[in-house]
């Protein structure tokens, strides 16, 4: 057996009286060791942890090594959970297949709300929110209706709207498998441990959403009422039509808040399945707490729009208008057409995935 | 023609180095990095080696001993050996192929 080879160098001395640098590369390799999950490193750890010890005791700095290490470790994760691996357990491809397609669709969703805020045109781009989208067709259907001189495909937004939805609807389509699969192992889910996260998000997106309703029925971009104040429009109209706005406001509130909910708990589960230890959890609830914030720091600006007007308030439309950080509106339509149909495709060929993987459970 | 190696996918380079090492006999981790790097030039992360090591493990191929102290030695299983051998004449093949029609050429 030729098991006789050991490293010599500096700081691998065994025995007594060990040096320092002994400690550091103790150190090195507790921390290195963290990039696998826990069920690896209880098979694995041990003597992958002295190999570690092995190795870094007579390099200088190690760069190479911690890079190899974060990399296969972090390839064992994703094998590991079933994101990439297809030898893993039917029910754990299932579930991974489950978890990243709400992933993508939440992807899908925030990228076309972030990303249509930062553009020039921001009333057109404001249609790329899922609840927009759904809700301006419709709208303007009935404009038409209303006024047959216009016709339906003159404008801009309507094509915004009808790409908006066309992309919602291929999410829809990938989650209906999901759907039927995630209710079919409802029962043996674990559901205790994702209520609190969801829970601290549905509270901050209710405040968002509160914050921009007041902002829509208020006076929505001046309160001296001078551009685009939306209430004296709707005070205008009869009650039928003001019902049917208010519904589909409403509407585009509850999708935007359910968009929101199902992307934190997809990432709250995609987390867990990492099977990441305590201290990296530490990391999760970072996460959703500076997201948390931000959404509340948005209901704020709404708030802050609605009482006092657009020119105090830091919103992204006034910063556009006045050239800091706006983007010539093809180019913010294009990039969100591309990120929401990759997006759509990675949903689909991840639920396809599920369903492979749930025949075989 | 495909032997189980070729299934490793990005592993099965490392996975033939980690064999024909341990057709030398069993070694422990660090043992075989040194040998990997003395007879093939390569030097092979610690992350992939174990990459490598638990797949070969998975088919079969290799398989683990008693620790040494820290230290876990594997050896070439009966499986492993037949692969390793299949795997090599299939890449002794193409070399000769190629080394043949360079020197015609």
């Amino acid at each position: 057996m030729t098991t006789e080879q050991s490293p010599t160098a500096k700081g691998h001395i065994d025995g007594d009286g060990a040096p320092n640098f002994d400690a550091n590369v103790d150190g090195r390799v507790t921390r290195l060791l963290c990039w696998y999950p826990v069920t690896w490193r209880q098979r694995y750890g041990e003597e992958f942890a002295q190999l570690l010890r092995d190795t870094l005791s007579e390099e200088s700095r190690g760069l190479r090594t911690t890079i190899n290490v974060a990399r296969e470790g972090l390839s064992t994760r994703l094998q590991l959970s079933g994101i990439l691996s297809d030898s893993a357990p039917a029910r754990t491809r299932a579930r991974s297949g489950l978890l990243t397609m709400l992933t993508l669709a939440a992807t899908f969703f925030v990228v076309a709300h972030v990303l249509s805020h930062y553009a020039s045109g921001q009333r057109l781009g404001d249609v790329f929110q899922v609840g927009s989208g759904v809700s301006a067709v419709p709208r303007q259907i009935l404009a038409t209706l209303r006024h047959p001189d216009r016709p339906l495909l003159t404008s801009p937004g309507n094509y915004f709207a009808l790409t908006a939805i066309a992309l919602c609807v291929s999410v829809v389509a990938a989650a209906i498998p999901v759907a039927i699969a995630w209710c079919r192992s409802l029962g043996s889910s674990r559901r205790g441990p994702i209520v609190r996260p969801v829970l601290l998000f549905a509270a901050s997106a209710v405040a968002y959403e509160v914050g921009r309703l007041m902002r829509f029925f208020g006076h929505s971009f001046s309160i001296r009422g001078q551009t685009n104040a939306r209430f004296p429009i709707l005070g205008s109209q009869s009650l039928g039509v003001r019902i049917g706005l208010l519904g589909l406001e409403t509407g585009r509130v509850l999708a935007d808040a359910a968009a929101i909910i199902a992307a934190v708990a997809a990432l709250v589960l995609i987390i867990r399945s990492l099977e990441l230890g305590p201290r990296t959890v530490r990391f999760e609830i970072a996460a959703c707490a500076s997201i948390a914030a931000s959404l509340i720091g948005l209901a704020g600006v709404n708030l802050w729009t609605a009482l006092w007007g657009l020119p105090f308030a830091p919103s992204s439309f006034f910063l556009a208008r006045n050239g800091v950080v706006g983007t010539p509106m093809w180019v913010t339509f294009g990039l969100c057409a591309l990120l929401m149909a990759m997006c759509a495709f990675g949903a689909i060929a991840s639920s396809v995935r599920l369903v492979r993987a749930t025949r075989q459970i | 023609m495909t032997s189980e190696l070729d299934d490793l996918g990005r592993f099965s380079g490392p996975a033939t180095l980690v064999l024909s090492s341990l057709a030398g006999g069993a070694k422990h981790g660090y043992a075989l990095t040194k040998d990997i790097e003395e007879f093939a030039g390569v030097r092979v992360g610690p992350g992939t080696l174990y990459g490598v090591l638990v797949r070969l493990e998975r088919e079969g191929l290799i398989e683990p001993l008693p620790n040494e102290g820290r230290r876990r030695p594997y050896r070439l299983t009966a499986a492993g050996s037949t692969a390793l051998s299949l795997h090599l004449t299939s890449q002794k093949r193409t070399a000769d192929v190629g080394l043949r029609r360079l020197a015609t050429s």
